[in-house]
This record gives structure tokens, C-alpha cells and sequence, in this order.
């Protein structure tokens, strides 16, 4: 599950969790070039017990994934104190106010809207682990 | 006047005379009139001229009767015949007697003409006997009571003035006296049979008008032959006959005639009033009687007094206790009818309004059963009162009521009114349960609309947002691609691949506006107000196109009024959106070299922006469109676009309660102008989410 370019534990370790293979792969990709590790997950419950296991720096969740959504992914993190700290950009393609405002709502540090700009996404990345 | 009649011919015709007959009969009418008053007239030692003009008169009266029966044809003939023939038998007794008195002889008593009255008067109570028999259907009891009670109060004036004196008499033969009793005797039957007439029949009859008045005539005739002198001269009462008779004549050659024996349309026997007034007349006779004799000093004759006085209130009393009783029935009766009505208004369903009728028609019927069956009694013995109740026509239930004839003429009426009344009802509550259909099927097929607009409203969103999910993956892979992240790009690739962008790019902006559109439809678009100060938005917005506006060679200018410019409640964010839409429009559709000029003014009340350009415009006949979705102006159509932008600007205007208008000339240019209230009013979008947030935080 680790990135091309680097191993765990040099580099700032990311959780990438989207259904969707190919914008999981352009996230790998983009974020992997710009110097991270990305752990890759394809739903909830994976994203959930990959946090656990890698404790990651930040993590990137879709929201509208199968099993267990982004926001209730986030909730639990959240909830648990190991996990608790990990800062959380989620991304949506769902983006009334209500929306985002449940992101939040459910402990979200910052959101992206899809279709995003990668380089934008490494922007919001960088803000978020500052 | 048979002559005369005669004219008449043998056509049959309604009860009224036709305008020619009307003279003849008038004629005939003048000729037995004027007749009868030369017969008093002539002197008396004319006694041949007299007695013929006498019998003339007398024999055209019962003449004239059976020609009025072989004109009008009666459907029973046999009356009016055996009447006419009846009073022929009176003028030949009239004749002989005339014989005697031309002859100057003695004349026995009885005579040959007492025969021929006595023959006169048989025929005629036969003859109002079949008329009696021919109306038989329309007859109650009550007539034959009232007549009854007539009948006594003749009997007894007979029995005092006649009877009494007549079997006093000393030196009179049996035969005398038998006929001296016969005449008034039959005039008493004649009389009953006349009151019997006036209180069943119609009254309305021409004819049974005159047919009275010539009876009464003849009655008060054969009292003036009592009461009058024994002198063989000009005798009052033969006057008053020829009179009578003429009337009777006159009713029997009126079409109206048929009257005796037909039955009456309107039913008879239902006029209470003339009964009662009768009864009144008839009543005080016996006092009548005893005050007369007791003036006269003549014997009272205590004993039939008290026996006809006493029989006729008896009938009396009865009457007047089944009067009573009628009454308080009808009453009862209209009582039972009105809270029928009431009932059947607040009456739920069919069964109810049945069941309803059900009770107030056995209420209705005392002696025996009466009850509503569903569906109509068609089979089975037959009822004595049966009346359906049809709803559009269709009979669906059936008053039927098993009771004596007697009881059948109290509850035929109100039974017949609750039948119709029931109907009326099932009707209107048919029309009721349809209507509640017609609304029913209304409101689901509102339903129906309602659930696939939103079908349609979830269906465009939830695409919209899976389209979001491959662009994503478009979007970032051409970044990386542009980003020269796989390698470089020649400058055809590059250029190829901005094109793809570009279209990325209005792809997303079409989803995006969709989805707006939706939000709007599906009265979901919220916003988050704040206190906006509109200039400054221009002003960024205006910065913010400034290098589109550039590259395009369009001089881009923004005008904010000088001074003070009252902040509005708004949703920046939309607002934005709003003035984006509407200057991206205008640098898009003005060719390079031209303007775009954002301008902003206001007052107390208002915030205004004008976006102007120097663009294609829009033709007249398009601008009443350009607000509906998709709706693309013609002069636009080299232009990309979603054709969602104004109505979108629309909608976030409208949602802050203020508007959107719009001038252009083609060629010349286009302004749109929103105003937009600085407060806006309670029922707006943007003030309800201002409460909504003020509730929030407080």
C-alpha cells in the first residue's frame, strides 16, 4: 500500500481514501510527487483501520464512498483519541453550504470540491499539516 | 233553443266555447229568459198564447240537455240523459196541466200530470244518481257525512212545513196525500244530491255553476208552489222554474258539462272550507225552525225538532272530530316531513338517508306498514301505495305502503313527498361522492406530477453529481499532463490539450449551473446573509475579469456611485455569482474594441447595478424570453454557453427580493439592471435565512 518514491516513516505519511480507482491514483500520484507517502484506501472501513495501523499525518477522504461515508469516517477518527489529531480535508462532490457544513460539522479541517486542481489539493494539503 | 242548439254541430272541443258558439249560447240563454218573463207578462185571459209559450220553453230546456249530451258526449252519457229526459217528463206533466186549464176543466188530484212529475222527478234522481255512481273514485266518506247532515236539515223544514200539516189535513184521499208528500220528498233528495255535487265537484265548471243554480231555482220554484196562493193564474213559481230551467239548459250545452261525470283534475273532495261552511248553514236549522213556527204561532213539533237536530249533530260532531284529527295528522305529518329534511342534510351515505326515510314513512302510516325497499319491489303482491325514487333516472328504491284505502287518502301525499324528497337526496349525494372522487383523483394525480418532478429534480442532481466524479479524473490528469508532469509537451499537444480544458472547464460550469437550477426548482437554494456593500463587490468582480476583459481588448470600467451607498442584506457569495454571470455575458457577446461599464447606485431604499455593454444585443422580440431556461438569444448563437446564466441571475435576485431588467438594441448594445432592496421584506429568501441564523445564535 505505500507510494511510489519513499518509505514509511522518512516522508510525511498521507491516507488517501476514495472508491473511485482513478482519482485515488491521481491523488497518489500528484501527492506522491510533491513528496509525500500515501497510504491508499478504497472505502470507509479501510480508510478507518489503515488510520489506526499507519497513524498518518493527514488524511484525504472522499465523502460519497461505500461502507462507511467520509463524513462518518471522519466522526469516528475523530473520536478516537489515538486518531483525534489527524488533520482532515475531505472531498465532495456534493457542494451545497448543508454540505460543507457537515463536514465540518463532523470535525473536517478543510474540504476540496470536485473536480479539483491536483496542485490545489497539495496547496490545501500543506496549509492543513502546517 | 233547441233550434239553436242544434247549431252548434257535434264537434268536440275543450271546456271552453268557442268565440261563434259563445253567441249562440248567449243567444239561447237571452231567448229562455226573455221568454220566461213574457209568460209572466202576458195577460191573464191569453191563457192559449201563455200555456204555449209555456210548454215551448219547457219542452226546448229538456230538449236542449240531451242535445248538450249528443254534442259533448260525456264519457258516461247516461246522466245528463236520464236529467234531460227527466225534466221532459216535468214540462209534459206541465203541458197536460195546461190542457186541463185551456179546457177549463176540473182537475182531479192526483192527476195525470202528477204521473208525469213524479215520472220527472224518478228520472232525474236516476239521472244524478249515475253521475254520483260515475265519479265514485273521487268520493270520501266526508261527502256522504256532509251531505248527510244536508239531507237532515231538509228533512226536518219537509217534515215541519209539509209532512205534519199534510198528514193533519181531514178531507184529503190517501192518494192526495201521497203525492203531497211525494213532491217535497224528492225535492229534499234532489237538494241532497245537488249539496252532494257542490262539495265533490269542481267548482271551476261553468257548467256545475249554472247546473246548481237552475236546481236551486227549481227548488226554490217548487217553495214558492208551497207557499204560494192557490190561484190558477200567472204562478210565481212557474217563472222561477222556466228560469231554472233555462239555466239548466245553458249548463248542459256548456262544453264544461262533461264536468258532472267526468272526474276532475284537480281532485275533488279536498276543499275543507266549502264543507265546513256548509256544515255552518246547516246546523242552526232546527233553531231556525223553531223560531219560525214560534212567530207564526204554529205548533213547534218538539219531538222531530229535537230528533233531526239531534241526528244532525251527531254528523256534525263526527265531522268536526275527524276533522280535528285530520288536522293534527297533516300536522304531525309536515312535522315528520321537515325533520326529514333536516335529517337528510346532515345524512352521511345512501344507507343513512334510506334508513332515515325508513323511519319517517313508518312514522307517517298509523293503520298499517309502509317502508322504503332497495332496490324497487318489482316482483311480489302489489302494494296499495307504491312510489319509486329514481336517481338520474334509474329507479333505485321503491315507497311502498300496505294500508286500507281509508288510510291510503291521509299518507298518499307526504308518502309520495318523502319518495321525492329521497330521490332529490340520493341524487345530490351522488353528485356529492362524485365530486370527492373528481378532487381525489385530482390530488393524486397532483401527487403523481409532484413526486416526478421531484424524481426528475433528484434524477438531475444525483447525474450532475456523477458527472462530477470522471471530470474529476479529466480535470487532474490534464493538470498533470499541462503540468508537463509526463513528460514534455510539444506545442500542438499543448494546444490540443488547453482546448480539452477549456472544455473541462464549461462542462463543469454546465453541471454547476444545473445543479443550481435544481436547488432552485426544488426550493432547496439557501443563503447565508450578511450585511453586503454591493460597490465593493462590483469593484472586486470587476478586478477579478479584468484580464479576461483585456485579453479580449473590451475596456472594462466600473462606476460606483460618489458618497454614501447603503450596504444591503445579501449572500455575497451568490451576489457574486449574480454580477459574474451578467458581466461575463456582456464581455463574451461584445466584440473586441467595445465596453463593458458596471455601474452602481442607490438610495435609501435601493441598490442598483447596471451592467452595460456595446455587444450584440438581443432582439425585441426575444428579450420577453431570455430569462427562461436554455433560451439562447439568435445573435448569440456564435457564443458557447449554457444558456443558464440569466436565469440564474434571475433567481438569486428574485430569492433577495429585488428584480432583474433588461434593454438592447440589436447591435448597439445591451443593459441589465438589477435592483435590489437594501432591507428586503419578511417573506424573501434572504430574509428568512436571516431569521433563521438570528434564532441560531440567540
Amino acid at each position: 500500500m505505500s507510494a511510489p518514491g519513499g518509505e514509511i516513516g522518512s516522508r510525511p505519511v498521507i491516507l488517501a481514501a476514495d472508491d473511485d480507482e482513478d482519482i485515488l491514483e491521481l491523488v497518489t500520484f500528484r501527492l506522491g510527487r510533491s513528496g509525500y507517502t500515501v497510504v491508499q484506501a478504497r472505502d470507509g472501513a479501510e480508510a478507518l483501520q489503515l488510520a489506526k495501523e499507519h497513524k498518518p499525518d493527514l488524511a484525504v477522504l472522499d465523502v460519497g464512498m461505500p461502507k462507511l461515508d467520509g463524513l462518518e469516517v471522519t466522526r469516528q477518527l475523530r473520536a478516537q483519541e489515538e486518531t483525534s489529531a489527524i488533520p482532515i480535508i475531505l472531498l465532495t462532490a456534493w457542494v451545497q453550504e448543508s454540505d460543507v457544513e457537515q463536514g465540518f460539522a463532523a470535525g473536517a479541517t478543510d474540504y476540496v470540491r470536485k473536480p479539483f486542481s491536483p496542485m490545489e489539493l497539495v496547496a490545501r494539503v500543506q496549509a492543513a499539516l502546517r | 233553443v233547441v233550434g239553436i242548439a242544434t247549431n252548434l254541430g257535434t264537434r268536440r272541443e275543450p271546456d271552453v266555447l268557442a268565440r261563434r258558439d259563445r253567441i249562440w249560447w248567449l243567444a239561447a240563454g237571452g231567448a229562455g229568459l226573455l221568454l220566461s218573463l213574457a209568460y209572466a207578462l202576458i195577460p191573464e185571459h191569453k191563457t192559449v198564447l201563455r200555456e204555449c209559450v209555456y210548454a215551448l220553453v219547457a219542452l226546448s230546456g229538456g230538449a236542449a240537455v240531451l242535445v248538450g249530451v249528443h254534442r259533448y258526449r260525456p264519457r258516461a252519457p247516461r246522466a245528463w240523459s236520464l236529467i234531460g229526459l227527466g225534466l221532459l217528463a216535468w214540462s209534459a206533466g206541465d203541458i197536460v196541466w195546461s190542457a186541463y186549464a185551456v179546457a177549463d176543466a176540473a182537475v182531479p188530484y192526483p192527476s195525470a200530470s202528477d204521473g208525469l212529475y213524479a215520472l220527472g222527478y224518478a228520472l232525474l234522481i236516476a239521472g244524478f244518481g249515475a253521475a254520483v255512481g260515475a265519479r265514485r273514485a273521487e268520493q270520501d266518506w266526508k261527502i256522504l257525512l256532509d251531505t248527510l247532515a244536508v239531507m237532515l236539515a231538509g228533512l226536518l223544514i219537509v217534515w215541519v212545513y209539509v209532512v205534519e200539516p199534510v198528514i193533519h189535513v181531514q178531507d184529503a184521499t190517501w192518494q192526495a196525500k201521497l203525492f203531497s208528500l211525494l213532491y217535497p220528498l224528492a225535492d229534499v233528495v234532489v237538494t241532497a244530491f245537488a249539496a252532494f255535487l257542490f262539495l265533490g265537484t269542481s267548482w271551476r265548471a261553468v257548467s256545475m255553476q249554472l247546473l246548481m243554480i237552475g236546481l236551486v231555482g227549481t227548488l226554490v220554484a217548487d217553495i214558492v208552489y208551497y207557499t204560494g196562493t192557490s190561484l190558477r193564474g200567472v204562478e210565481r213559481g212557474d217563472v222561477v222554474y222556466l228560469i231554472s230551467l233555462t239555466f239548466l239548459a245553458l249548463a248542459a250545452l256548456h262544453p264544461s258539462m262533461r264536468a258532472l261525470t267526468d272526474p276532475s283534475e284537480e281532485g275533488a273532495g279536498l276543499d275543507s272550507r266549502k264543507r265546513i261552511v256548509t256544515l255552518g248553514f246547516v246546523l242552526p236549522v232546527p233553531l231556525v225552525v223553531l223560531a219560525v213556527q214560534n212567530a207564526r204561532g204554529e205548533p213547534l213539533y218538539v219531538e222531530a225538532v229535537i230528533a233531526f237536530g239531534g241526528a244532525l249533530s251527531f254528523v256534525a260532531l263526527l265531522r268536526i272530530d275527524r276533522l280535528l284529527a285530520e288536522v293534527k295528522r297533516s300536522a304531525d305529518a309536515s312535522r315528520s316531513l321537515t325533520r326529514f329534511s333536516a335529517e337528510m342534510l346532515s345524512a352521511k351515505d345512501d344507507a343513512q338517508l334510506v334508513s332515515k326515510a325508513n323511519h319517517v314513512v313508518d312514522e307517517l302510516v298509523h293503520h298499517g306498514r309502509a317502508s322504503v325497499v332497495q332496490p324497487p319491489d318489482t316482483g311480489g303482491t302489489p302494494h296499495a301505495f307504491a312510489a319509486p325514487v329514481s336517481v338520474e333516472g334509474v329507479p333505485v328504491a321503491e315507497v311502498v305502503a300496505d294500508v286500507g284505502p281509508r288510510e291510503l287518502e291521509a299518507v298518499e301525499e307526504p308518502l309520495a313527498t318523502v319518495a321525492s324528497q329521497l330521490a332529490l337526496a340520493l341524487e345530490r349525494m351522488r353528485g356529492i361522492s362524485r365530486e370527492r372522487e373528481l378532487v381525489e383523483s385530482l390530488r393524486s394525480q397532483n401527487e403523481e406530477l409532484a413526486e416526478l418532478d421531484r424524481m426528475k429534480n433528484r434524477f438531475v442532481s444525483s447525474t450532475s453529481h456523477e458527472l462530477r466524479t470522471p471530470l474529476t479524473s479529466i480535470v487532474g490528469y490534464l493538470e498533470l499532463l499541462l503540468g508537463g508532469e509526463a513528460g514534455e509537451l510539444n506545442e500542438e499537444q499543448q494546444h490540443f490539450l488547453e482546448i480539452v480544458n477549456r472544455n473541462c472547464d464549461r462542462l463543469n460550469k454546465l453541471v454547476d449551473d444545473v445543479l443550481f437550477m435544481g436547488r432552485v426548482d426544488s426550493d432547496r437554494m439557501t443563503l447565508e446573509p450578511s450585511e453586503v456593500d454591493l460597490g465593493a463587490l462590483v469593484r472586486a468582480e470587476v478586478a477579478a475579469l479584468a484580464g479576461a476583459a483585456r485579453l479580449k481588448g473590451i475596456d472594462l470600467q466600473c462606476d460606483v456611485q460618489a458618497g454614501e451607498l447603503p450596504t444591503i442584506t445579501g449572500d455575497a457569495t451568490r451576489l457574486t455569482q449574480l454580477l459574474d454571470n451578467l458581466l461575463t455575458n456582456s464581455i463574451k457577446f461584445t466584440p473586441a474594441g467595445g465596453a463593458v461599464t458596471a455601474t452602481v447606485t442607490g438610495d435609501a431604499g435601493h441598490v442598483r447595478v447596471a451592467v452595460s455593454d456595446t455587444g450584440v444585443g438581443i432582439p425585441a422580440d426575444e428579450l420577453p424570453r431570455i430569462f427562461e431556461r436554455f433560451f439562447r438569444a439568435s445573435t448569440t448563437a456564435a457564443f458557447s454557453g449554457t444558456g443558464l446564466g440569466l436565469p440564474i441571475a434571475a433567481a438569486i435576485a428574485e430569492a433577495h427580493g429585488g428584480n432583474i431588467s433588461v434593454v438592447s438594441d440589436v447591435g448597439t448594445g445591451t443593459t441589465f439592471t438589477i435592483e435590489l432592496p437594501v432591507r428586503p421584506a419578511d417573506d424573501t429568501l434572504i430574509m428568512r435565512a436571516t431569521n433563521e441564523m438570528e434564532a441560531a445564535t440567540t
